[in-house]
């Protein structure tokens, strides 16, 4: 089970890393073409943007295992244990339903959407908009993955906070 | 009482904001109070494309929308972004209130939408920074943005200018700073967000038409009744006649306006133009292999 | 919809789910409670919130600041602030100032400034004698210059908002107000250090040792002359500058301080992609929570209610940081910009208010709502990094509240603090 959780986790990183990986490459490959030929690639910043959209979703559910989701938790920390728990458990249960329901309407709108074609690619936009129920896919695995120590404890896996965490970047 | 909310991407004192007062005008007229409409201008309600995705839902009415974006959703309507195609408005007009304008039309059906009529922006023109544009020679290595449109991109690749799609609100910054020299638009637009204050020469060169198209929700064209539909047909076509208006006053007016507001302008001769059709000849192959030759040319031939 | 739309963000937020669930949540509770929408507008608008090009810019600023600070980047920033103002009376605390404001050239955000260098101040400031609460303090109130020097990532989501201004102008608007602010910290510094006796750091070094301190640290510093230079001469827009940004970082962190690997790419790229799809996520939930707005025409409705009262400029500028400090006190500066920024810029706008002028106004202001309780991002993120209670870190706050106050006034007093640059820019 553990070792499971740990390929799930590294195979999700990977697909986050070749996205964001090639996004740099595609923006700048255009730009050196256009100074050096003076040509550019029509496809370039269509395919950029789309794999930010799936950048976004696939590394949500990381995010989430990670505590880099900014939350407010003043009232949280201001109830006895065993309020925190219960409270925290309803949250855990929030999630899952949201996270459910996102899954089936975006499955429903990315098929009302499959026959419109991106403008540049010519790629049907059901292939962008898979972006969101996929991700809120993987967010409900991350979710039931860590519950069980967020519940407990209100803390996350992985979060590594003694080097500053992840919510440095986040939000401003 | 049905609300009617209509968004479109431009001010209310464009050709897209005074077709939808006409539009609202002659609905109201027709059928009294039975619909109140809401405007949202000025891309008040996302992009092109993503109020046309409102319509298909249904949380949107109706809009009106370039034909760049057209074809996302039916992709034969990319036919008439081919560069050089129509000779003249009176010759564009001709072909998208005829046969072949309504057979494009009659296809929005199948993916969610009712189109009611053919609008336009005009013809687009090119502005830069480089130099007055006379010859294909006059482009070579021009930075120019373009419409994310691979119609438009493959067509200046072919004259030998260095075509850059960029997202707008990129535009007017990028021409100031110099990271472009220049970019195409309707006379319409180039007046109305002033570009002769970062552009210099202005070329009349008329390279693509841009039609618009008045579009409604099928789900709520679907529930119309049939007086109501015809209500809407004809208001179409008021909506229609007031934009086409405003496009032949900006034909003439917008000129005069930019040569005050000091920009160099010129014109391609027939001549001129011929030149520019015989350098994007590769290009062409292109089209007639996307959209049929027998297409391409019954639009190039129609008299 | 409205009027459930807003109790149910709050009871959310209060609850403690992250921000970007609980807007869909109240976006989904709306839309269901209060009209004949389909739910549908959830997934739409999300998408609409990040299908921009412009945006990219986000991901990638985030990118180069991870592999730039990797190390010994950092480091040099921080030996150079020392070696410049270290002798004062409150030297380190000068160099925490200073060294933020530096590290603002490369990160695009306050929270990578304060967790940067920041944290590693704080250590630093209490070994030399310094509380520290106070060094929380400083440190909080000197990383609010992040997202006004460029890079910055509010300033690219409020062009997104308002048509009227672009990256490069804003970029370009920041600049000076970044360096007022820092000056103010500076000041409040002084005090307080003069006050408790807080010592000087090292003697000054010989200008010989500074010039080559200087030198080491040069090409992490010259990121922001590449950003700000290459706008300003029209080489590249911002989008394409965040792009050479990386690369950049890439190269330097690789050649020049040889503290990258590229081994170490993969992880650095895992980490800027989580931050940056975190901050796009609220993004897109934000555009939701916008639509509902929009849809009901709550914009319009306030933008014609506040234009008839006529109020002066003066007075509309003032009125308007009393409610983003207000609205700072709950929200972080993100969702604050995509809410209130469609709803505001109009009306400045036709009060003949430069845009901006406006714009810094509104970014400083929700900025410094980081710094605030109850929901301040800035005290929770120094506090935990530094092991403090949030309140012990909040009670030095109030000289620094006086000096980014001053800071705040003059930047909206005196517009060409905002203005001149770009202007003269050609903005
Ligand atoms: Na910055
Ligand atoms: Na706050």
């Amino acid at each position: 089970m553990k070792r499971l959780e740990r390929i799930f986790v590294r195979a999700n990183g990977w697909a986050v890393i070749l996205i964001l990986g090639a996004m740099p490459l595609i923006v700048g490959a255009n730009i050196g073409l256009r100074y050096l030929t003076g040509h550019s690639l029509s496809w370039a910043d269509e395919a950029a943007r789309y794999l930010m959209i799936w950048m976004t979703f696939v590394g949500a559910g990381l995010a989430l295992r990670m505590g880099a989701h900014v939350a407010i938790t003043n009232l949280q920390d201001a109830l006895p244990g065993p309020g925190q728990k219960l409270l925290r458990g309803a949250l855990v249960l929030v999630l899952l339903v949201f996270f459910g329901f996102m899954v089936s309407v975006g499955i429903d709108y990315a098929q009302r959407m499959q026959f419109q074609l991106t403008p540049a690619l010519r790629v049907p936009f059901l292939y962008v908009y898979a972006a969101m129920p996929v991700g809120f896919a993987l967010l409900i695995v991350h979710l039931l993955l860590v519950a069980p120590q967020f519940v407990r404890a209100g803390t996350y896996k992985d979060a590594r906070d003694e080097d500053g965490g992840l919510r440095e970047g986040a939000n401003g | 009482q049905t609300e009617v909310k209509i968004g479109y991407a431009l001010a209310p004192d464009s050709h897209y904001g005074v077709a939808a007062k006409a539009f609202e005008e002659a609905v109201t007229e027709q059928t009294g109070d039975a619909f109140t409409f809401q405007h949202f201008p000025s891309s008040g309600l996302g992009g092109e494309r993503e109020v046309i995705e409102g319509l298909q839902l249904g949380t949107v009415e109706a809009t009106i929308v370039s034909s760049g974006t057209l074809a996302n959703f039916v992709p034969d309507t990319g036919v008439f972004d081919i560069p050089f195609l129509f000779r003249d408005l009176e010759h564009a007009r001709a072909v998208l209130d005829g046969e072949i304008g309504e057979e494009i039309l009659a296809k929005f059906a199948d993916v969610g939408l009712h189109g009611l009529a053919w609008g336009e922006q005009g013809f687009r023109h090119i502005t830069n920074n480089r130099n007055a544009i006379e010859t294909p020679a006059d482009v070579e290595g021009l930075k120019i943005r373009t419409m994310e449109n691979p119609v438009h991109q493959a067509a200046f690749n072919a004259m030998g200018a260095a075509p850059t799609p960029m997202a707008w609100p990129e535009v007017i910054s990028s021409l100031q700073q110099g990271v472009i020299d220049g970019q195409e638009n309707p006379l319409s637009v180039i007046v109305s967000v002033k570009l002769d204050e970062v552009q210099e020469y202005l070329t009349l060169s008329g390279h693509v038409y841009s039609p618009a198209m008045l579009l409604v929700s099928k789900p709520f064209w679907d529930g119309l009744s049939d007086e109501q539909k015809e209500a809407f047909e004809t208001a179409a076509d008021e909506a229609v006649v007031a934009m086409r208006g405003f496009v032949d006053e900006v034909e003439t007016t917008g000129v005069e306006t930019l040569k005050e507001r000091g920009m160099t302008v010129n014109e391609l001769s027939a001549e001129q133009k011929a030149q520019f059709q015989n350098e994007i000849s590769s290009a062409y192959e292109g089209y007639y292999e996307t959209y049929g030759k027998d297409l391409v040319d019954s639009i190039v031939n129609f008299e | 919809m409205a009027e459930i739309l807003f109790p149910a963000l709050f009871v959310l937020l209060a609850l403690g789910l992250p921000v970007a669930f609980a807007m869909a949540i109240s976006v989904f509770v709306a839309l269901s409670f209060g009209s004949s929408y389909p739910n549908l507008v959830v997934v739409k608008e999300m998408f609409v919130g990040l299908d921009s090009f412009p945006l990219l810019a986000v991901p990638f600023f985030i990118l180069a600041a991870e592999i730039m600070t990797a190390g010994a980047v950092t480091l040099a920033i921080l030996r150079l602030a020392q070696s410049l103002v270290g002798h004062l009376k409150g030297g380190l605390g000068h160099a925490n100032v200073v060294s933020s404001a530096m590290f603002a050239g490369i990160s695009g955000s306050a929270l990578a400034d304060a967790a940067g260098p920041g944290a590693m101040m704080v250590r630093m400031m209490e070994k030399g004698g310094y509380d520290r609460a106070y060094a929380g303090a400083l440190t909080v109130s000197s990383a609010v210059v992040g997202p006004i020097i460029p890079p910055s990532i509010t300033m690219i989501i409020y062009a997104m908002q308002d048509q009227e201004v672009s990256v490069g102008s804003l970029f370009m608007a920041g600049v000076l107000p970044g360096i007022l602010i820092t000056v103010m910290v500076l000041l409040a510094n002084a005090r307080v250090s003069h006050r408790r006796g807080y010592a000087s750091g090292a003697p000054m070094p010989p200008l010989a040792e500074i010039g080559r301190i200087a030198v080491h640290a040069m090409p992490a510093l010259l990121l922001i002359v590449l950003i700000v230079g290459g706008i300003r001469f029209g080489v590249f827009t911002p989008t394409e500058a965040s792009v050479i940004a990386v690369f950049y970082a890439l190269l330097v962190g690789m050649f020049v301080y040889r503290s990258f690997r590229l081994r170490d790419l993969p992880d650095t790229i895992l980490r800027a992609a989580i931050i940056s799809g975190a901050v796009l996520l609220i993004l897109g939930a934000a555009r939701a929570f916008a639509w509902v707005l929009i849809i009901e025409g709550i914009p319009q409705m306030l933008a014609e209610t506040i234009i008839a009262w006529d109020l002066s400029p003066i007075v509309f500028l003032l009125a308007v940081n009393l409610l983003l400090l207000a609205f700072g006190l709950f929200m972080d500066p993100l969702p604050g910009v995509m809410i209130l920024v469609p709803i505001l810029a109009p009306i400045s706008f036709a009060l003949g208010i430069d845009p901006d002028h406006f714009a810094i106004i509104v970014i400083v202001n929700l900025t410094l709502g980081l710094t605030t309780p109850p929901v301040g991002s800035l005290i929770f993120v120094v506090s935990s990094a530094v092991s403090l209670k949030p309140s012990s870190l909040i009670r030095e706050m109030p000289p620094f509240f006086l000096a980014l106050a001053i800071a705040l006034l003059l930047i909206t007093f005196v517009p060409a603090l905002s203005t001149w640059l770009p202007r003269v820019s050609g903005f």
